[in-house]
Parts: C-alpha cells; structure tokens; sequence
C-alpha cells in the first residue's frame, strides 16, 4: 500500500460529485428569462411523468411544490369563476384548504401506515395528480352541458387517481394497500365532485 | 516528507485494528482500491444513508408524544381488521371494546367520520338538485353544508369521547380514550349508507331511514359506553348514559334537519315557479 494509491481516490470522488450536478452549477449569470423557462420546462416535464406513468420516478426525487400550487391556484380560480358571485370567494378558499389540507392529511395517513415515502414527495405527487381534474374544470368552464361535467369529472377522478396510486403504492403496505389507497380516493372524488357541480 | 510519512503510519495503524472505524467514517476512501469504479460505488452509502435516516429510525418505538413514529402504533392495522370493525359497529356480535382491547386503532375513528361528512356533502348536492329539478327551480350548491358537517361531525365525534372519557376518569372506571373515540368513530359507519339512501325524495322515508341509522348506531354506542361506565362503583354512573343517548338524538335531527330536509314543493299548475337569480346547475 503506497501513498498515491492512497490519495488518489479522494480527487475520484471529489470530482465525481462535482460532475454530477453539471451543468446547473453556473445559472448565476444567465438570464432571467432563461431560468424561468427552465423552472416550468422542469415543471412541465414533471407533469408528463405524472400523467403518462412509465415508471420513471423522476419526479419524486426533485420535488417542488411550484407545479402543485399553479395547478391549485387555476382550479380555485376557475371553480371560483364559475359559482355564483355570493359563493365564489368561498369556493376559492374551499378548493385551497381541501387540496393543501388533504394532501398533507392523506400524506400523514400513508406514512403513519408505514409508507416509506417522504411527506414532500408525496404532496407533491398529489397536487401534481389534479392535472386531469384542472383539465376537466377547463372543459366544463366552457361547456355547461350536466352530462358532459359528470363525464369530464369521472374521467379525471379515475385519471388522477390511477397516476398517483401507481407512484404512491408502497409494497411495504402489502394487506394495508386499500387502507393507503382509499384516503386518496377519497380526496381525488371530493374534488371531482366540486368540478362537476360547479 | 513529512506528510508522506504520516499517511504511511496511519494505514498500518488502521490496517492492525482501526478496520471498524474507517469503514464507517470513510467510505469514499476504503473504495479505493477499486480503482475506475470509484466514482459510482462512492455513491450509494450517502443515498441509502439518507433514505434509512428519513423512513426508518433507529429507534424503533418512540415514546415521545410529538413523534409521527409514535402515533404509528394506532395505525397498525390492516384491510380486513377496519372492515370487520365497521360491519361489527352495524351488526352487533359480542363486545366492540373486548374485541379491539388489544389493537386499538385510530384510522377507523378517522377516516370513518371525515367519509360521513363528504358522502353528507355529496348526497345533499344531489338531493338538494333533485328537489330544486322536481320543483322546476335552479339549483344552486352551498359549500357551507361542508364546513358545517366538518365542525358538527368532528365536533361530536372527538368531544363526545372526550366527555364521557373524562366523566368515567372522573368516577374512576379507568376507560382509555383511545376506546372510546373507537367506538364514536366507527359507530358513525352506518350514516354512510344512511345519507346515500337520503337522496331519495321521500321526507317520510327520510325520516324513517335517519331512525333507523340513529337506533343502529345508537345501540352500538350505547352499549360500549355502558360497558366502560359499569367498571365504576358507583350506581349513578349509569344514569350518565341518559347524556350519552340525549347527545346522539340531538345529532341525528341535526343530521336530518341539516342535510336531509329537502321540501320538494311539486310544481301546480296555477302557480309558476318564482324565477331566482342564481344560474347555476
């Protein structure tokens, strides 16, 4: 055992952490507007992953909770837009407790489980999940035909809940899955509900 | 030089008994010898590290009170143990509070209750759009049915416990809390299908249907709290069951009078329905 031998790995593995991050190191310089379309080029792609599940679990390793809270923010706004003007400010509210709220209770209730998913991941899989819904709200925005909105609502409650069990299952919960799964059930249809009777 | 020296030391210390140490402590440095592969088997131990250090503590029971891991001990259930719960909080077979003694778990008293005020929500915008459809009116929901199912449900459901809890301390009958929100938590599983059947647009069925549910479930309650309050001495602890049954009845009309009462008023043909602002639905 000699002394090169020796000091020679460390310069290894110094460099090896470096390399990994790349190219984001120098994003102090650049500007604005590049950033920004970086961010929702990130967000957008999360959003992908999300909603066409191919097994990449990407988007649960760099979470953020800036695709979460658009999502959140246009379906309080469209729900709000299209309730009658007495109730509007309270559906806004509403539609912003239930999904931050249910997120994090439904979190708890899978970690509490014994889920091995940390609590940022999964709120943010779960707000990233009311895409379909978002969409759904946006169709019947426009169309007011009851059929239609119970139609849209229906396919985003299985949507949603599909893409977010396939992330959130645990094969730790092996007899206790429905346990997990039914709080997010439970979330996804009380929102769809919300969008259909709007 | 003197540098040199040093290292060369150091490893023979470490190769005769410091092997345990530096095993642990650098990773990155005990990879070495494997040369080109240093880069990718450097990286796991902080990952892995990481992850064990978020999802599985060491210490597997906590006794701390503001630890999540120490409420995972309620939570320790499966599938069939919360179905079997539920049906027996129906059908009654033998004592709740023996059965579950061993297990209590609070996933039932939670998400048993929280069903009930969204299937209430749910059923009431359907009855209630049902009702303004037959009367020929607009329907228009309101989203204050939610807040107030959440704080009457939740309300009656944790206060009540914690009530009779304090008055069976109170007379010495040693009760946990834990049982008793089980048993106001699951015995709310029978106005899940009572506020589905609710959507029904007969106020007489209504009537009959909301009996029914507060004579199921407060049977079940009734008799649970009964069997917690006999382990006193005193006789008069039994006449606080009168409280007990008082507090459900008072539920139940509140339950009917709030989400189940729809007046259907069928259009005649002299009067016209009255036009009302509010477009929605």
């Amino acid at each position: 055992m000699t002394s090169p031998a020796f000091t020679a790995p460390p310069t290894g593995a110094i460099s090896g952490t470096i390399s990994s991050p790349g190219p984001q190191l120098d994003t102090l310089d650049e500007p604005v507007a590049e950033t920004i379309k970086r961010d929702v080029l990130n967000v957008w792609k999360k959003l992908l992953q999300v909603l066409l599940p191919s097994g990449s679990q990407d988007v649960l390793r760099n979470w953020d909770l800036w695709g979460p809270l658009m999502l959140c923010l246009s379906l309080a706004i469209l729900l709000s837009l299209s309730a009658p003007t007495e109730q509007s400010a309270a559906i806004f509210t509403g539609i912003f407790v239930i999904i931050w709220c249910g997120s994090a209770v439904v979190t708890l209730n899978a970690k509490l489980l014994g889920g091995q998913i940390s609590f940022f991941q999964s709120v943010c899989v779960l707000g990233y999940c009311v895409f379909p819904l978002v969409v759904a709200a946006l169709i019947s925005f426009f169309i007011s035909l009851f059929v239609v909105r119970l139609l849209c609502g229906m396919i985003g409650f299985a949507w949603a809940t599909y893409a977010s069990v396939g992330f959130l299952s645990d094969p730790s919960l092996a007899n206790r899955r429905l346990l997990a799964v039914y709080p997010i059930g439970l979330f996804y249809f009380v929102i769809a509900w919300m969008v259909v009777i709007s | 030089m003197a540098n040199q020296g040093y290292n060369v030391v150091n490893i023979q210390e470490e190769e005769g008994d410091g092997l345990k140490f530096q095993s642990k402590c650098f990773s990155p440095t005990s990879a070495s010898p494997s040369g080109a592969g240093a880069g990718p088997s450097t990286a796991p131990p902080p990952y892995s590290d990481i992850g064990r250090l978020e999802s599985q503590p060491a210490v597997p029971a906590s006794n701390s009170m503001f630890n999540l891991d120490y409420y995972r001990q309620y939570f320790n259930v499966d599938t069939n143990q919360v179905l079997t719960r539920a049906k027996a909080s129906i059908v009654p077979s033998g004592s709740f509070i023996d059965a579950t003694a061993l297990t209590p778990d609070l996933y039932g008293p939670f998400w048993i209750p929280t069903t009930v005020i969204f299937t209430c929500f749910v059923t009431s915008s359907i009855a209630g759009s049902i009702a303004a459809y037959l009367s020929q009116k607009p329907y228009a929901y309101d989203l204050g049915v939610l807040s107030f199912a959440v704080t009457t449900i939740y309300t009656y459901v944790g206060g009540m416990s914690l009530a009779v809890w304090l008055a069976a301390k109170y007379t010495g009958c040693q009760a946990s809390w834990l049982e008793l929100i089980s048993v106001y938590g699951y015995g709310m599983t029978v106005w899940i299908p009572v506020s589905v059947l609710c959507v029904l647009p007969y106020n007489s069925l209504r009537w009959l249907l909301v009996i029914a549910g507060a004579a199921i479930s407060g049977l079940f309650i009734f008799q649970n709290t009964r069997q917690v309050l006999a382990r006193s001495q005193h006789r008069w602890t039994q006449s606080l069951l009168l409280i007990v049954l008082g507090a459900h009845a008072i539920m139940a009309l509140i339950f009917k009078l709030e989400f189940f009462s729809y007046s259907v008023e069928w259009p005649s043909a002299g009067t016209p329905a009255p036009e009302t602002p509010a477009p929605s639905f």
